[in-house]
């Protein structure tokens, strides 16, 4: 999770990821964040994440992004 | 101008008198069948296009029906597969023999194409009941509901079906909602737009005039485009049935990528979702993404698949508008003007830590709306070339109508659907008389085209 931050940071400076549930619903993420979101976690965890999975649903905080993370893990 | 073609027109006296037989005897006669009713009114509608033009939406309809059937059976992932890349590969091929190859373009091809392969693309994605439509007529309306047939909105089948299918009893509100959204579309492209347009043409000669035509032009698209939405939207609210928005006040937007998150809003969330965002994290461009982070080892390394990927989805956007170089052209100077900003978004982070109070500042933000709206307008002027925008001599304009065309775009500007019932009926009979008065029209007289029905 950690880790996860680390890279939200990178792309999005300034945001408490611990608290903001509304970072794509609120226009914090845009698409290009969230694709180049989808890279950094492939190179950081090697996991890929399909483009059905691209939603608000599971964009929208960093812990939904980690159980996204887990859930595609444990596939 | 026949019969049958003049029928498909949203301004012709004949759309008026079928799009009110339709809501007629849709809340009266056919209360019960609705639609089944709205689906053979629909199949009316688009077969006075031309009958050869029907086979190719049938074919659309069947074949992407056949396949969702197909990807909600048991069948490996295998076959699913090979069928979802045939079925798509029909529907973009059809759609670029007929739009590029082919002398016959059947009318509202562009959007109902999209459409369906949204429906393709999500029932593939994810082959639930809730994602695939086991009634082909259900489907056969979702592709060719009249409304939005021939210039969007491009609406996604999980939130059309929620209002498209379901029994809708008579609305007061609903009904003098869509009734006065309809006659405000219907304001804008009869007494703006077709005034505004052959004096953009007029304005196109020499250099000096160029701005004038530009600023014309933006208009005149605006209220020809915004118009078009405003009726299918309006009819579709009469019926009952919420079609997505497409515009939020475009001509506000401080960046050109906010314009395009304001303008054609359903076209520019399509390629988002099933070109861009796909294609930038499918496994090629991740390999690809590696490779650059490895070999540039900054920032640019990291962005340079998006920046790729981001082009090619404009590329394509403009091949969708056009077939010609122009249209290529259009899409290209959008997407590296976009790209541009983004690269630049740190230098502006740090202009704006400097002045920390200028965001806030209205005169600031005034600048920025400018600056896109000239922006824009070059890119545009691509885009005119691409259509075959060619100046025209036209008499200019007398003092007392540029004074009814100001006072008139004033009214785009300020209007806010009222929000009681009688001052919609209200708003309605004005706009309804303002057209009488002020638009061009009656039997045999051939309406400008919509711009966005060419595509």
């Amino acid at each position: 999770m950690e880790q996860l931050i680390a890279i939200l940071n990178e792309i999005v400076p300034d945001l408490d990821y611990t608290r903001c549930d509304t970072l794509v619903s609120g226009r914090y993420l845009d698409s290009f964040d969230i694709v180049t979101l989808v890279a950094d976690i492939y190179e950081a965890f090697g996991v890929r994440v399909p483009a059905q999975y691209l939603t608000p649903e599971n964009f929208d905080s960093a812990a939904r992004i980690w159980a996204l993370l887990c859930r595609l893990q444990a596939k | 101008m026949p019969f049958a073609s003049e029928i498909i027109s949203f301004t012709s006296p004949l759309f008026l008198s079928f799009a009110v037989l339709v809501i007629l005897l849709y809340y009266t006669v056919f209360r019960k069948l609705q639609w089944q009713f709205l689906l053979v009114a629909s199949a009316l509608y688009y077969a006075c296009t031309g009958w050869q033009n029907c086979v190719y939406i049938v074919i659309t309809i069947g074949s992407v029906y056949a396949a969702a059937r197909f990807f909600g059976t048991d069948r490996g992932r295998k076959g699913k597969r090979i069928v979802f890349w045939l079925c798509l590969a029909l529907q973009i091929g059809m759609l670029a023999y007929l739009k590029y190859i082919s002398d016959r373009f059947p009318l509202g091809i562009s959007f109902y194409t999209l459409q369906s392969l949204s429906y393709l693309i999500d029932s593939y994605r994810e082959p639930t009941a809730e994602r695939i439509e086991t009634n082909p007529g259900k489907l056969a309306l979702f592709v060719a509901f009249f409304p939005q047939l021939t210039q969007g909105p491009m609406a996604r089948y999980s939130e059309l079906k929620k209002t498209l299918y379901g029994g809708h009893a008579f609305s007061a509100d609903a009904f003098t909602g869509g009734l006065a959204r309809a006659a405000f579309g219907f304001f804008k492209k009869m007494v703006i737009a077709d005034a505004l347009m052959p004096l953009a043409r007029a304005y196109c000669h020499g250099p000096a005039q160029i701005a004038v035509a530009l600023l014309l032009y933006a208009a005149a698209l605006y209220c020809d485009f915004t118009g078009g939405i405003d009726i299918a939207l309006g009819l579709a609210q009469m019926l009952g049935i919420a079609l997505p928005e497409n515009f939020n006040r475009p001509y506000l937007a401080k960046s050109v990528a906010e314009f395009w998150r304001r303008w054609h809003m359903t076209m520019g969330a399509w390629f988002r979702d099933y070109v861009f965002m796909p294609l930038s994290v499918s496994a090629p461009f991740l390999k690809l993404s590696s490779w650059s982070r490895k070999t540039f080892k900054n920032k640019l390394g990291k962005r340079l698949p998006v920046y790729i990927a981001t082009l090619l989805t404009w590329l394509l956007t403009g091949a969708w508008h056009g077939g010609n170089a122009w249209f290529l052209l259009w899409g290209l100077a959008n997407g590296l003007i976009i790209l541009l900003s983004q690269e630049l978004e740190p230098l502006y982070r740090k202009f704006h830590t400097r002045f920390p109070r200028l965001r806030e500042n209205k005169l600031y933000g005034a600048f920025q709306v400018v600056r896109c709206f000239v922006i824009m307008s070059l890119i545009r002027g691509i885009n005119l070339a691409g259509v075959g925008f060619t100046p025209e001599l036209t008499p200019a304009l007398a003092w007392p109508q540029w004074i009814l065309i100001t006072l008139a775009l004033l009214l785009v500007i300020f209007y806010r659907p009222p929000k009681r019932r009688l001052w919609r009926v209200c708003a309605a009979g004005a706009f309804i008389v303002a057209v009488l008065v002020f638009g061009v029209y009656g039997f045999g007289y051939d309406s400008a085209a919509f711009m966005y029905s060419r595509f």
